[in-house]
């Protein structure tokens, strides 16, 4: 270790240098794409005038911070999206575990693969289909209502109701995407040296026993790492999601940051600066809450991020 | 080797690298010219105008105009555009804009500095804080004082409250004028309507509704009783074009509710929102909900989509405007696409408003415009003289004679003393819609001037484009609600109006929180009440106060 960090560094990075080649266009990438727009911050600072531009507007202080705590709505914002964010957690996140679980136990390769691909493929459909899709299953005259109707019972109005929301949001979260995060585990689960099944069944273990004792053991690592990218990420509660599928309705339980945002920047109001404050609130909260995630996973004897 | 494929990769990397910073700094450093394109260029173009006069049309310009639905539009680059686009030397740049997101979408124009040259927008409506603020900013052009060199749009810029939208004596947009002055009662009289199902109403004995109790029991009726007898539980009440067509079913109870007014109470001049007479509207459009006369589905479908259910025979109510049985797109042609053999007015009425407690039937009145267009700030003098030529024509005899009968030549013939023999193909009894043959019509005609006055004059351009039946139709409307209605008492002069705090109203969420109102279960009143003290945090009662101070300058 120190005699590589006693190098001079101009040497060190020649001997590597086919590898920081490989890095560059990724490190390019995250500059112009990542971290030359966090310019815009500033914005939080200042009152924006379009034609001043970011930088040429005036400072205001702490004020739009201020206004944003002022706002009811904005509470409301932060309520439910601290509600979606752990239920996805706690109900969307193990639920890629379980399928790439399942699916490694299904014996023929052909059925596999089958599955696999069925499963997969919803990712691929973008939100503002599937909220169509979804409308035609669950408007008042959509087939759900229907089949109600027709065994007697009351048609329903699941679109919206507020109480309803946050499970329909989860459930069509994890039909459109449980398939394409199991991939990663799919993976996982592939790398796993088959002698170790091999002398399990020698042993005599069932098969709960080896996926108790070989499978989740060998998958907990990409687990761990994946659940802090998850903390990490909660304080985006899904907006493509959310915005293609909330209403006037259920804003009381469905209504989270990042709609609140679009919304009161470009449709209610005029004020980019309070905007720009909620999205740095944000941004800080996530920061926090990932370390937080690490610092738990490598309590829990897990390699963490960092 | 090696190494020169080191030197070559590293050399490319290198490369790509500086042009994409390239690319950005080129952007910036072009951005700042252009915006100060106008101030360097206005001066010595404007005096260049004034002293080429002999042919303003030399110069080619491309000109970006956004509206809504514009690309489908423009698409077949029709022979309306072409005309257009010839006769003032100029190419259309559409730039698309929905019903859904448009005021989203010019915001986010506005702030990455990507406006079109003629920007089609609702701010001096709508949203008077935002015109305020493009003004400040100097995101649009100010017209010029002087319009002498554009009659018609000088006439047309003369309408009642326009004041109200200047700026320091300036004018910075086209107001969308909805229908000549003198026609106000009329054409608004028929803007709202509620179209009914009357071979329903016949089967299911009812008559016409003379109280919201009625009308609540013929849409319940028509839940229930299986009025079109296919024994199936699949029609609901009244649905809607948008929410605003809905809001004429409560004039009776509540006048100022149908066009969103504001209204003298205890001495002040308060929004219609912040009135104890919208308890009984809540009570009212809540009962309709929770009851499934209203369709269950209004909060959640986008606009027009609720319109299939009564196409369809899924419901039995539809709110909309009259003269929207008119065109290839229109209520009667949907419907009988989707009723084959059957007639649109057999089957299909209007239901006229009841009275209210003091016997008086309101009919929908309005502002004298809603929408605006304007010009973006960097357009310089010569593309403005353009652009205000372009509407000038729009807004001339010469442009209604085009929106009304088409091209000269092929879709009509001009005898000497002015008489109109209209030329082209017909679809059984009727002329075909100009529409239709140049979908471009549309877009073109309603950009100076909406052309709703137009469509509602019984005229032989209108009985040739939307046939005989049609036109009496909507004359027999305007007829019965001139005799039989007053329209709603409206402040016009508030509509305009800007103080401090009233523009700040635009940011108050009336719409949603209705909306949420509705469609809660617990008692709407009480709701109410709670979402008018969110309102009073964000100004609602200093700009009664300012509203109540500049309307006593008025003696109002």
């Amino acid at each position: 270790m120190n005699k590589i960090a006693n190098k001079p560094l101009a040497k060190e990075l020649y001997k590597s240098r086919y590898l920081y080649i490989l890095l560059l266009p990724t490190v390019l990438f995250y500059v112009l794409f990542q971290y030359f727009p966090m310019y815009g911050i500033l914005l939080a600072f200042k009152e924006y005038h379009i034609r001043e531009g970011i930088l040429g507007s005036p400072w205001n202080g702490w004020h739009n911070f201020e206004e944003l705590v002022k706002q009811h709505d904005f509470w409301r914002a932060f309520r439910n999206t601290l509600i979606i964010s752990v239920g996805r957690i706690v109900l969307e996140f193990p639920a890629a575990i379980l399928l790439a679980l399942l699916i490694n136990e299904v014996a023929k390769q052909k059925l596999k693969r089958f599955y696999q691909t069925v499963y997969t493929f919803p990712h691929f459909i973008s939100w503002v289909i599937v909220s169509g899709i979804m409308f035609n299953f669950l408007s008042s005259e959509g087939i759900l209502n229907q089949m109600i109707s027709f065994l007697g019972y009351d048609k329903q109005t699941f679109l919206t109701d507020p109480g309803l929301f946050r499970p329909i949001i989860f459930l069509s979260n994890i039909w459109k995407e449980v398939g394409w995060s199991a991939i990663i585990y799919l993976a996982a689960i592939a790398g796993i040296n088959p002698e170790l099944y091999e002398a399990a069944r020698v042993d005599g273990a069932n098969r709960y026993q080896q996926l108790k004792a070989i499978t989740w053991p060998s998958i907990r690592g990409t687990a761990a790492i994946l659940l802090i990218l998850a903390v990490g990420n909660s304080m985006n509660g899904g907006f493509e999601q959310v915005f293609n599928l909330y209403n006037p309705g259920v804003y009381n339980t469905g209504d989270i940051i990042d709609t609140y945002v679009y919304r009161s920047a470009f449709k209610d109001g005029t004020s980019f600066g309070v905007s720009t404050a909620i999205g740095l609130f944000k941004a800080v909260l996530n920061f926090a809450l990932l370390y937080a995630a690490n610092f738990m996973v490598k309590r829990l004897g897990e390699e963490g991020l960092v | 080797m090696k190494r020169a494929k080191l030197v070559a990769l590293n050399s490319v990397i290198v490369v790509l690298f500086l042009s994409v910073l390239a690319g950005c700094s080129g952007n910036k450093s072009n951005e700042g010219q252009s915006s100060s394109a106008p101030s360097s260029s206005s001066s010595s173009s404007a005096s260049a105008s004034a002293t080429t006069d002999e042919n303003p049309f030399t110069e080619h310009m491309d000109i970006s105009v956004s509206w809504w639905g514009i690309g489908v539009g423009f698409e077949p680059h029709d022979e309306v555009l072409q005309k257009i686009e010839k006769d003032f030397n100029v190419t259309l740049k559409p730039v698309d804009i929905g019903w859904d997101n448009y005021k989203e979408k010019s915001q986010v124009w506005a702030a990455a500095g990507q406006l079109p040259d003629i920007i089609t927008h609702s701010i001096t409506s709508d949203t008077p804080a935002i015109y305020n603020e493009w003004v400040d900013q100097q995101l649009i052009h100010a017209l010029p004082d002087d319009l002498s060199a554009y009659p018609n749009l000088k006439t047309a810029l003369s309408i009642d409250g326009i004041d109200g939208i200047k700026r320091d004596g300036k004018l910075y947009a086209i107001p969308r004028g909805t229908f000549p002055v003198e026609q106000v009662t009329s054409v608004w009289a028929v803007d709202g309507a509620v179209f009914v199902r009357k071979d329903w109403m016949e089967k299911l004995g009812i008559k016409d509704p003379q109280n919201f109790d009625e009308f609540k029991a013929m849409l319940k009726a028509f839940v229930e009783q299986d009025p079109d007898g296919n024994n199936k539980d699949d029609t609901t009440g009244i649905v809607m074009n948008t929410f605003g067509y809905f809001k004429n079913v409560f004039t009776p109870t509540f006048p100022e509710f149908g066009n969103k007014g504001w209204l003298k109470e205890d001495g002040k001049w308060i929004p219609f929102y912040a009135s104890s007479k919208m308890d009984e509207v809540l009570r009212q459009v809540r009962s309709l909900y929770t009851e499934k006369a209203l369709d269950p589905d209004f909060a959640v479908a986008k606009a027009g989509e609720a319109n299939q259910k009564f196409y369809q025979n899924k419901a039995g109510a539809f709110s909309f405007t009259t003269t929207s049985i008119y065109g290839a797109n229109g209520i009667k042609a949907e419907w009988e696409k989707n009723n084959p053999d059957l007639n649109f007015f057999d089957h299909v009425k209007i239901l006229h408003p009841w009275a209210d407690a003091n016997g008086i039937k309101y009919s929908n009145v309005n502002t004298p415009w809603w929408s605006e267009s304007m010009i973006n700030a960097e357009a310089d003098d010569r593309k403005l003289d353009r652009i205000l030529r372009i509407y000038d024509w729009l807004l001339s005899p010469a442009g209604k004679e085009l929106f009304d009968y088409g091209i000269e030549g092929k879709d009509y013939t001009k005898a000497a003393d002015g008489k109109i023999t209209i030329t082209r193909p017909k679809d059984g009894e009727q002329f075909i819609d100009l529409k239709k043959g140049y979908p471009s019509m549309d877009i073109i005609s309603q950009l100076a001037a909406w052309r709703n006055a137009a469509t509602i004059e019984d005229n032989e351009a209108n009985r040739a484009a939307f046939g005989d039946q049609s036109v009496q139709f909507v004359q027999d409307e305007l007829n019965w609600t001139k005799e039989n209605t007053k329209p709603i008492p409206t402040a016009f002069e508030i509509f305009t109006m800007s103080t401090p705090a009233k523009d700040k109203l635009s940011a108050i969420t009336y719409d949603d929180d209705f909306t949420r109102v509705i469609l809660s279960k617990e008692d709407p009143v009480k709701m109410w009440q709670s979402v008018l003290e969110g309102y009073k945090s964000k100004g609602l009662q200093e700009a009664i106060d300012e509203v109540t101070a500049e309307m006593a300058k008025f003696n109002k």
